[in-house]
This record gives C-alpha cells, structure tokens and sequence, in this order.
C-alpha cells in the first residue's frame, strides 16, 4: 500500500516537473504596459489592406489606434552603473509602440509580433483616450472594456480624456522623471493642491460611471512638449458620449458643486488688491426642494476653509469687521465660480454632472423611482431644475505676518 | 552507585514494566569461584587482558591472605586507590587493637564494614556484575578464598572543565553548560531543582557500549502516563552503542519521516531544569553534553531561556522576531521566485521595474538561480561548521566575496536574490533550535520547487502541506502544535507573547502536570 | 490513553463552531454579493444576509437536535435506529454522493478561480490535481487534526480578510451606499434565497456531533458557527457596495476578489493584496474540501466496515477528480454548484428534519 502511494506521488513530481512551469515568465521578459493611449487612426491604408486581405472577417464599427508605453528596465538605471550583460543600447526607459485594429485585445496580441517582450498589463498607470474617440457613441465604453473584462488589468489605472492626439500624451518628454505615464500618474494626484483638475477617475470608477445613468466628468489632459496639463474636464452625457469640455475655472466651480475640493485657492480684491486664500478643506451640502415635480429647486451650500496666503493689501487681518469683510468676499467668488460652472453644466451641456440625480436617488427614493427616467432624458426634468448656490468661507487662519 | 541506585529500585517496584525489561536484559550470573588465582585469571580471559588493567595482589596487613585489587587505569582516582584502599589495607594490622582474624570472609567482613574509609560499598558475587563495574570505574577488592566482592566506588577520571554551552549562548543567564560526565550533568540539574521529589531514574543503554542513562523529572508534577510511555519507549532500545543522545532521540521519537525535531536537546541546565518544573523529562546520557528534552512543542524550540531572563517586553519581541524568521526562514526565496516570475504584479512598480532591471543580463531563471545560491549558502555552511576555526574564517571571506561582488558583478545572479539569500541565511540563524532550523532548510527547498512550479498558489499549497504535518505530528503523543491546536488559551500567555512573569502562575496545560499552579497561591492573579 | 488525551481527541463546542465556519464560508464567499446585489438592487442586501442566516439557524439547530440525540454513533447508525436499516443505507448512500460532489465541486472552484486570476497556461487539471492531493494527504492523517487546521487557518483568513477591508475604508464612498430600505421584501426574500446557498456547509452537524464532547452543544455549536459567516458576510457586502456600488457589484463575476484587487498598499512590499488574498482563501477552500471528504469517507466506513479509510481516499480520489473536470465553462459551472446545493436542501435538511420528527414521534433516542 506504501508503496503504490510513494509510486504515485512520485509519478505526479515528475510530471510537474517535466511538463511544469507553464507560467514561469522571468520578470526582465515582461514588457510592463504603464501606459496606454486610444486614439482614432490618421489614414485608412491598414484598414483597406486588412479588408482586401480578408474581406469576410467580422469588423467593428471603429478602429483603434492603440499606443502602448511599455518601460524597458534597463534604461531606468542611469549611467554606466547598469549590470554589464544589460541588453539595452539606449538611454530611454520607455518604448511606445503603436498599433491599429477594430479590436483591442488583437491590437495587443499583435504586440507580439513586433516586441521580445509580452505585454503585462498589471502596473498599467494611465489610460488616455482621445476626444475624437470619446465623442462617437459607444466607442469609449468599447475602448474601455477590454481593461475591465481583462483580469490581469488593474481597477485602480487612471483614465484621462486628452484635448488632441492621445498618444501625444504619453510622448512627452518630461525632466523630472524618465517614464511619461508615471510622470503623468504622479501629476494627477495633485488634487490637493490645487482644484483646477479634477480628482483622480480610475477605470473601476468609469466602470461605475458607464453603468449608473447619469452624466460625469473625466478629467482632461492636454500635452505640449516636454509636459502636460491635466486641468480642466470632459463631461460625457448618459449615453457615455463625450459631449464637451469644461475650462480650468469651470472645473474648480465643478469641485466645489461636488464636494471634491482638498486644496487649492480662491482669490478676492478688497479694496483694489487681491487677497489670496490657500483652501483646506471644502464641504457642500445639497438641499432639494422637490414640492414641484417639474421643477425641483436645489440649493447647494458651500462651505469652504482655508488660511490668507497672500495679501496685497496692507490691511490689519487680525480685525474681527475686516475678517468678516474678507470671508464675505472670498464668498461671493465662491458663488461666482459655481455659477459659471451651472450655467455652462446645465444650462450650455444639460448634463448632470453635478450628481443632483444621485443625491435624488439617495435622499428622495420613493421621488426618484417615478422620474428616474425622466431626469436627464426623457422628460428632462433636469434642465428644468433650478439650482442655487450659498457659499461660506470661513478663514481660519492669517498666516505668519499680520501686514 | 548507578548500579547501586537501581537495584534498590529494583527491590521497591518491580512491578513496573520498565525494570522488568531491565531485568532480562541482565546476563545470568557467573559465580565467583574462592580461588584468587582463578579470579584473575578469568578477568583476565573476559577483557582480553588490556593494556589497561591494573591487577595488583597484595598481602592483607599481617595476615597470610592475599588479596588482589583490579581496575581500570585512568578510570579510578588513583589518590583515593592509594591514600583509602591499598595503604588501609596493608596497615590492617593494628586495627582498634584486636587481632586479624584467619576466615577470609571474616576479612572481607571487616575489610567491608571497618577498614576501607570509602563512601560507596558494595559486595556482589557475579563475575560479569563485577567486570561491568570495573569497566565503568570502579575497584574490584577480591579477596583469596573469600565467596563475595567488594566493589569500591571510585569513579575518577578526568574530565573536561565546564564550559559556556557553545551551541547556544545567551547575553544574559548562567554561563555553564553540561559536561560528556553524566555525574556532573546531574549535579547540575540537583544543583538547580532542591525539590525533594526530583528523581533520577538511571539505566544503562547499548548493548556494548553500556553507557549510563538517567531519566530526570520531578515527580509531583510530571505527567505519569507520559513518564511511563518514555520509559517503555527506552526500554525498547536494542542497539550495542549509544554514542550521543541522537541515538536514544531516533529511537524513541514519534515519526522518524518527519523533518522536524521531535526531542529537543540543550546543553543548558537552566534550560533542562526549566522543562522539569513546566512537568517535562530529560534524558541524560554518558558521554555527551546534550541532554533531550521530551515532549516539545514546535513553541518551544521557538523559545530561548532569555525570554524569560529578560524583562518581558524584550522576551515578547523576541519571540515575534523568531516568529517571524521562521517563516521567512522557509519561504523567502519561495516568494521570491513567486513573485518575480509569476507575479510581479503584486510587486510596487517602481521596484518591480528595478529588479527587471537588475535581473536584465542574469542568464538563469529565477529558480535557477536561487537554487544556486541557496545551495551555495548551504554549502558555505557545511563547509564552515567542520573546519577548524582558524580556515573557517577564510571560507566566510571567500564566501562572502564570491557570492556577494563576484557573482553579481559577473552578471550571474542579481542584486536582489543576494539580499533575498542573506535574508534567508540570517533567518535561519535567527532560529535558536539548530534542528529545527535544520528542517526549515530543507522545507525552502521544498517551497522554492513548489513556487516555481504554482508561484504563490504553490507556496500556500507548500504552507498548507507544513501545517498539515505538524497537526499530525506529535511528540511522545503530545501534539506538536500545542497549544496553538488543540487550542488552550491558558497556554497563550506563553507562546508568541511572553506575559509578565507574575502572570505566569500555571503550567503548560498541555504537558497535563499533576501539579497545575506554579505559585503558592494559585491562580488568584 | 488516559482520560485527559482522549478527551484532547475529542472537539469542543467552540471547536464545533469554527468547523461549522470554515465548511461554510466556501465558494459562496466570493460571489454571494453578486447575486445579492443582483436580486436586491441596493445596500439593504444585508437583510437577507441576517435573514438567511436565521433560516440556517433554525434549519441547523433542527439538525443538530437530532445528532444530539444519538450520541457518538454515526449517520448511518441512527437513520437506521429511526428508519430501518434498508433506508439507511439508501440514505447515507445519497448524503456520501452528495458530499462527494461538494469535493469535486470545491476542487473545481479553485482550479477555475486560480486560472483566471492566477494562471494563464498552466493546465486546470494540474491546478485542481494538486489540490486534490493535499486534500488527500490532510484526509490520511488523524481525524482530529483535519479539524484542528480549522482553528489554524480560520483567523489567518480573518486577519488578511481584516488588512483588505482596512485598506479599502478610504475607498468606501457613502453615496454607494444610499438610499437605506429602497428594496420591497420580494427581492428581499430573493436575495436571501441567493445568500442561503453560500451558507450550505453546516449540515457537518450531522456527521460530527459523534466527535463532541458533549453532543447536547451542538445547537450553540451551530448557532457560533453561523455567526462568524453572517458577520463575515454582512461586513463584505457593506464593503463591497460602499466601493463598488450596486450596480457594479452585480456585473462583477467576483466582487470580493475585485474589492481585494482595489486595495493599493502604498509603501508596502506588497502593493497588492489581491494574490495573497486569494491564496489566503485557498485555505478555507482546502479546510471545506477536507472536511466534506472526510464525511464522505465517515459515511462509507460506517456503512462498510471491512474497508479502511486510505482504500476509500484511493478509490474515492479518482471519481471526485473526474466530476470536477466535467462543467465544461462557468455558466454549467454555476448551474452544477446551484443543482447541487438544492438538492441538498432534500437530502441534508430535509430528510434529517422528517427523520428529528419521526424519532420525536416514536421515541426513539441513542444510548450514551
């Protein structure tokens, strides 16, 4: 009886060991992907030769054109201190390569026709998809799917919509780091210093995003030369369709509606010179005023907090009455920046942005069941709301000099 | 004396199955015939007549007989040979004035009961008793025409200073460490426990090599079923040499396929005189400083009398350090190769991008090349431990250099496996049982095969495999994972923590001592 | 043996517990707010989680009843004391196929999991044949210390379970979580019918209560064992719709493991726990696929006597093997795990429960 089990187990070792190590991929092999861009293709040549090819195979409806940044280890290690057997001949630590298909998945196999090393999805930093591709309908959900339905891709990538090519986003040449996408993941996680970007959207949240009804923002990046500007946004309606953009000032008035402000400032004159407040911290509050179906008033309460970090006006700000002057003003530019912000949401766009459905949903239940699908199609009862805003600053804080 | 000790045991217990094993193992006795000559002359023929016998015929004062001292040179204290046995017995003359008898046995009497000034007597008429004791240091006092022995107690030969125990040294406790002399191991042990109820029960083991055996516990606090289930397991040792105490602790152990030390042996009496108050046994074998340690639990070789010398906060680090090091003892380089090769995913981009980096050029997959410097390691070790101390330094050097610069900067192996290895190797001195170090030795490899094969789903695997064993392992049927299962929180304040000491009012739960509490006042924390 | 070792053969009431917790949290652990989410649409999910839970309870406690009263003989001994012998033996037939499939089903479940979040090309049968023999390898050794690895591995799974949801509170988001009490008791009682499945296991009771101590605990044994996984489950579906919201959460093929891949560990050696929360859940895998074998194997001996338990692992070994290779894709997978699962509520629930009735009725009663 021992013996047949000793034979057995025996048996089975040998077998792992002779047909084993079926995933074994060193990790030097691996082309870890931090980057991926979507843009639409510039010519149709591939297109025209991929259908005389096969004229017969199953298209889709848009094709792709899909950048991949994949990091090449040995270019991180500066100077002649990388290993001496090291492979690499540049000094760059990243390739891009690009490739176009109606399909991702195949635009990624077809990866491996041209690089030794397979691409591995699980360190992807950033996803950059063009506005040409996000304002057709559909494609963006398309593009996007293939990283959510793909175990090996991460939730946590962050997803930018880029105001021109996407790929030239991740083209740039940044000096402070040696990988564009993770220079680009570091800048946009500054949501706390400053408001005019949005605060980081990863594709588990677009996921979230494409299957809620509501319209949302994503933000937007915009490349130049040796750098980006992840600053302002790009609003998608319900039918997860890019269907314009908000400015930086809009964006922040967008942050503030949300509730999303960490950081950031707020400038107001007093007396001809301009008073700068550096924000700590801003809370809103939503109150619905929903007697009239049709017409459903919100009044959105602001309140903001912060520290004077600049002053040009010589101006005692230990006075209680000049404080209150100071905190009034701060106010009322809150209100102005929302207010720039709705006009152009609801009244230019007509999309939700400002998640005024989502706070029906959760406070008045039984109200939304009725007109969830009357809220932003439909009847449109959105664009029929009327929303006001009250802001409160409240200074908390004078810094190190008085005058 | 040992002899001594068992025969009157022998007279007190005889029921116990233990000593009627020792009783068969007994030769039949040969009768000692009167005739001096004869005597010798058969001692002579049973040992061979070696080089290292002392036979020494003498006239008994002023009486006509002879008598005849034997012994083994080197093994009696010769002062007491010469100053309490030959000089009484040749100025027997004068002795309290009355005259010497003729009757040898009225000698022998006498000689027994008046003459010789030595603590230890005894008479036997058993040749094969008598060479037993010659041979272990004894003096034979024969006398002509008489039918008895006497045998002199005179153990002396010379041993080895005390030493601090070499395999395991603390920063702070006693310095002293068991000697190869089972006499001085005891005094040791006597030395610590002044409880009446200590016992030492001795027997001999090996066939040939009759090397004393003393089975140490206190006996108002052990657990008899175990005491008993020890001694039955002793008696069955049926081998002709015992050289160290390994031989007893591969006899008696519970599962000779397992990896892990089932006895634990120390050369610490603080140690052993610690396991006899928690209601433990040790095993004290001639010639060997290590005594064994029975029933263990894995928390036990875990554990360093330190922990409980020093104050509680450090015992308590200390131990989760071990922990700790026990674990990446056995899977360090097993997640290494699971994470580098079949997740890296799991890593932090910006390291897992520079060890893809350091790795670019390596040649050997990973497993490939942890393999090689595990065994390397290994190789260094071994290669360290034999040598005499003076080269054992150059291996270090050579080792150190060779696989710490040379290997990496040739390209050979990466940076990062080199802190892996010294990790592991680190982790693995960490461990303060050189046994169960030993084992974890050979489970990394067992890991690193698994991790290359499943990555992490292996190493769990590996991990669920371990586990396995050691809840079915036990130790003189004690279970080897007590108290983590069967779970005994009682126990808990002494296993990955180490409570205060005033805490610590009982013992062990699952050794079953007879007497639970360890103060006076019981368990009224 | 002396009484106090014998005693250590035997399982304490706690002891009873954490099996009943580690054969049921399972498979179910993993895809249950999915199928909660999906039936109630909302957070009030948690509902159904107390509610089912009760259910278990009151189903569980019946059983344990009637274990109880047969102290220390086996399944097969008492339905034969209560029913003759021929129902007996069909009987415990039925449960030893039953509870084989649940081996073959477990063993599937990781090779189907690990291949999807773990492997690409290594072959399902070699992940599951690896399974399988450790499963052998823990049913081989003592019985007692099959069970003790529950109480080894249940806090380990509690502790990474623990550091998941730690990591993920800043991800929790209030709005996922609102409105309260939107769902109406019809898709209540759905989605406790769905969270219901993912408690099946604590039919052990049955099979178990002979290594008690003391039988007559075998009702608390449940009523602890069933607590840890109602807890369990009630924080893990809180979680998972505060991070992923509702409506995510039921497009999710497994939410708890993409609430583990949603933990980042900022600083840490490991950034990502998700691989070592899967691992970690392995165990309970392996902990439920021990013991289901185990009872197979209990069930057999009892009702064949002459053959011993490593004959029964050997022959066994090879069948449970062969069912769990049979679903050929993940829906069959689903639809063999709900098939079986319902057809324990006959076999397991029911039967014993008419089987408690019926020996309340003719008074019959074990001998201690």
């Amino acid at each position: 009886m021992n013996k047949r089990i000793v034979s057995l187990c025996l048996f089975v070792t040998l077998l792992t060991l002779v047909a084993g190590c079926w995933d074994q991929v060193q990790i030097e092999e691996r082309g870890f992907v931090v980057g991926v861009t979507i843009d639409v293709p510039r010519s149709s040549e591939t297109e025209k030769k991929a259908n005389q090819e096969a004229p017969d195979k199953p298209k889709g409806k848009q094709r792709f054109l899909m950048t991949h940044q994949i990091v090449i280890p040995g270019g991180l290690i500066s100077g002649s201190q990388g290993i001496s057997g090291g492979q690499n001949t540049t000094d760059e630590a990243f390739l891009n390569l690009s490739s176009e298909g109606d399909s991702l998945f195949e635009v990624s196999r077809e990866l491996s026709t041209r690089i030794s090393r397979n691409p591995f999805y699980q360190h992807l930093k950033i996803l950059v998809v063009s506005e040409e591709i996000a304002r057709q309908a559909s494609t963006f959900t398309d593009a996007v799917d293939i990283l959510l339905r793909d175990p090996d891709s991460r939730r946590s990538s962050k997803v930018f919509i880029s105001k021109g090519d996407a790929r030239k986003v991740i083209e740039v040449r940044p000096k402070t780091e040696k990988i564009p996408s993770l220079y680009i993941n570091s800048v946009g996680e500054n949501i706390n210093k400053n408001s005019r970007m949005l605060p980081e959207v990863t594709i588990g949240d677009v996921h979230q995003y494409l299957l809620n009804q509501y319209s949302f923002a994503l933000p937007r990046i915009v490349a130049e030369k040796e750098e980006v500007k992840v600053a302002g946004s790009a609003i998608f309606s319900t039918k997860n369709k890019l269907i314009g953009f908000l400015g930086e000032e809009e964006t922040e008035g967008l942050n503030f509606l949300t509730g999303h402000v960490k950081g950031g400032l707020l400038k107001a004159k007093y007396k001809d010179n301009l008073i700068v407040l550096n924000i700590h911290g801003a809370k809103k509050s939503v109150e619905a005023d929903i007697r009239d179906k049709k017409r459903i008033k919100f009044t959105i309460k602001i309140q903001c907090e912060g520290t004077i970090f600049e002053s040009y006006a010589k101006i005692d700000l230990l006075n209680a009455a000049i404080m209150q002057q100071l905190q009034a003003a701060f106010a009322k530019e809150n209100e102005r920046l929302c207010r720039d912000t709705i006009r152009k949401v609801h009244q230019d766009l007509k999309a939700d942005a400002i998640g005024l459905g989502s706070h029906l949903k959760q406070n008045h239940y039984s109200l939304w069941k009725q007109i969830r699908d009357d809220w932003e199609q439909g009847q449109k009862l959105f664009e029929k709301s009327e929303i006001h805003v009250e802001a409160n600053v409240y200074i908390r804080n004078i810094g190190g000099i008085n005058k | 004396m040992l002899r001594r000790f068992l025969t009157t045991r022998r007279k007190k217990k005889t029921s116990s199955p233990f000593i009627k094993k020792a009783l068969q193992q007994q030769s039949p006795p040969v009768l000692l015939s009167t005739r001096l000559q004869e005597n010798m002359e058969t001692i002579k023929t049973e040992l061979g007549a070696p080089h290292d016998l002392l036979i020494r015929s003498l006239l008994i004062g002023n009486t006509r007989h002879m008598c005849a001292i034997v012994a083994i040179d080197g093994l009696v204290n010769s002062d007491m040979l010469h100053d309490q046995v030959l000089s009484h017995i040749q100025l027997m003359i004068s002795m309290a004035g009355k005259s010497v008898p003729d009757e040898p046995q009225t000698i022998l009497g006498l000689l027994y009961e008046e003459v010789l000034s030595v603590s230890e007597l005894n008479k036997s008429s058993n040749l094969i008793d008598i060479i037993d004791c010659v041979l272990s240091g004894d003096i034979a006092l024969f006398v002509d025409g008489a039918s008895e022995v006497i045998i002199i107690d005179s153990k002396g030969w010379k041993t080895r200073a005390t030493e601090e125990p070499v395999s395991e040294g603390v920063v702070r406790g006693p310095r002293d460490g068991f000697t190869e002399n089972i006499r001085d191991n005891t005094v040791r042990i006597r030395r610590r426990v002044k409880d009446k109820n200590l016992r030492f029960d001795g027997s001999y083991v090996g066939v040939r090599s009759k090397t004393a055996l003393i089975i140490a516990y206190i006996d108002s606090i052990v657990d008899p079923e175990m005491l008993n289930e020890v001694k039955r397991r002793i008696a069955t040792i049926d081998i002709d040499e015992v050289e160290e105490s390994g031989f007893v602790e591969q006899w008696i152990e519970d599962d000779f396929l397992s990896p892990f030390p089932q006895i634990h042996n120390t050369e610490r009496p603080d140690k052993v005189a610690a396991a006899l108050f928690q209601g433990r046994v040790a095993i004290l074998l001639d010639g060997t400083p290590m005594v064994l340690i029975l029933p263990i639990t894995i928390g036990l070789l875990l554990h360093s009398p330190e922990d409980y010398y020093d104050r509680w906060i450090a015992g308590t680090l200390a131990r989760l350090l071990r922990y700790l090091a026990a674990f990446l003892a056995v899977f360090s380089p097993a997640f290494y190769i699971a994470l580098v090769t079949f997740h890296p995913g799991l890593i932090p981009s910006d390291l897992a991008f520079s060890i893809a980096a350091t790795r670019d050029g390596v040649p050997f997959p990973a497993f490939v090349e942890s393999l090689m410097m595990v065994t390397t390691m290994e190789l260094l070790q071994e290669a360290g431990l034999r040598l005499p101390k003076p080269i054992g330094q150059t291996v270090g050097i050579v080792g150190g250099l060779v696989i710490g610069d040379a290997a990496v900067s040739a390209g050979i192996v990466s940076p990062v496996m080199v802190i892996v290895v010294a990790l592991t190797a680190i982790a693995s001195f960490a461990i303060p049982s050189y046994p169960l170090a030993i084992a974890f030795r050979m489970l990394r490899f067992l890991a690193m095969f698994a991790a290359a094969i499943f990555g992490i789903y292996g190493v769990v695997l590996t991990f669920i495999m371990i586990m396995i064993h050691l809840t079915n392992l036990t130790s003189i049927g004690y279970p080897y994972l007590a108290p983590f299962t069967p779970q005994m929180p009682q126990d808990w304040k002494d296993l990955i923590l180490r409570a205060p000491i005033t805490f610590l009012r009982k013992r062990p739960g699952s050794l079953h001592p007879k007497d639970e509490t360890r103060t006076r006042t019981g368990d009224s924390t | 043996m002396s009484a106090q070792t014998l005693a250590e053969k035997l399982i304490s009431k706690n002891h009873m517990g954490i099996n009943i917790a580690s054969v049921t949290i399972g498979v179910g652990i993993l895809t249950f707010p999915r199928t909660l989410a999906k039936a109630t649409g909302a957070f009030d999910g948690w509902i159904s989680v107390i509610l089912s839970g009760l259910i278990a309870w009151i189903i569980g406690w019946m059983l344990a009843k009637l274990a109880a009263r047969f102290p220390r003989q086996t399944f097969f001994e008492y339905t034969s004391i209560i029913a003759s012998k021929p129902v007996g033996y069909v009987l415990t037939a039925l449960v030893c196929v039953y509870t084989m499939m649940f081996v073959s089903f477990e063993i599937r479940a990781i090779g189907n999991i690990s291949k999807q979040y773990l492997f690409y090309n290594t072959p399902v049968e070699m992940i599951t044949l690896s399974f399988l023999l450790i499963v052998q390898y823990a049913v081989a050794g003592s019985r007692i210390a099959m069970l003790r690895l529950n109480l080894l591995f249940l806090p380990v799974v509690f502790v990474v379970i623990a550091i998941v949801l730690l990591f993920t509170t800043q991800l929790v988001e209030i709005e996922n979580v609102r409105p309260f009490f939107s769902s109406d008791w019809r898709s209540l009682l759905k989605g406790t019918e769905g969270v219901g499945l993912s408690y099946s296991g604590f039919e052990i009771i049955l099979f178990y209560t002979m290594l008690m101590r003391n039988p007559q605990d075998g009702p608390r044994a449940i009523a602890l064992g069933l607590a840890i996984p109602v807890l369990l489950y009630l924080t893990i579906y809180m979680f998972v719709i505060g991070v992923f919201s509702a409506e995510v959460a039921k497009n999710l093929t497994y939410p708890t493991i993409e609430l583990a891949k949603e933990v980042e560990i900022p600083g840490g050696f490991f950034e990502r726990v998700e691989s070592i929360f899967f691992t970690i859940w392995i165990m309970t895998i392996f902990n439920t696929s021990a013991m289901w074998l185990d009872i197979t194997i209990i069930n057999l001996t009892s009702m064949f006597t002459r053959i011993t338990k490593i004959v029964w692992i050997l022959i066994l070994s090879p069948i449970v093997y062969f069912i769990a290779m049979l679903p050929q894709n993940l829906v069959d997978f689903f639809s063999f795990a709900d098939r079986l699962t319902y057809s324990g509520f006959i076999i397991v629930y029911l039967i014993p429960i008419i089987l408690l009735l019926m020996a309340k009725m003719r008074g019959v009663k074990g001998h201690e």
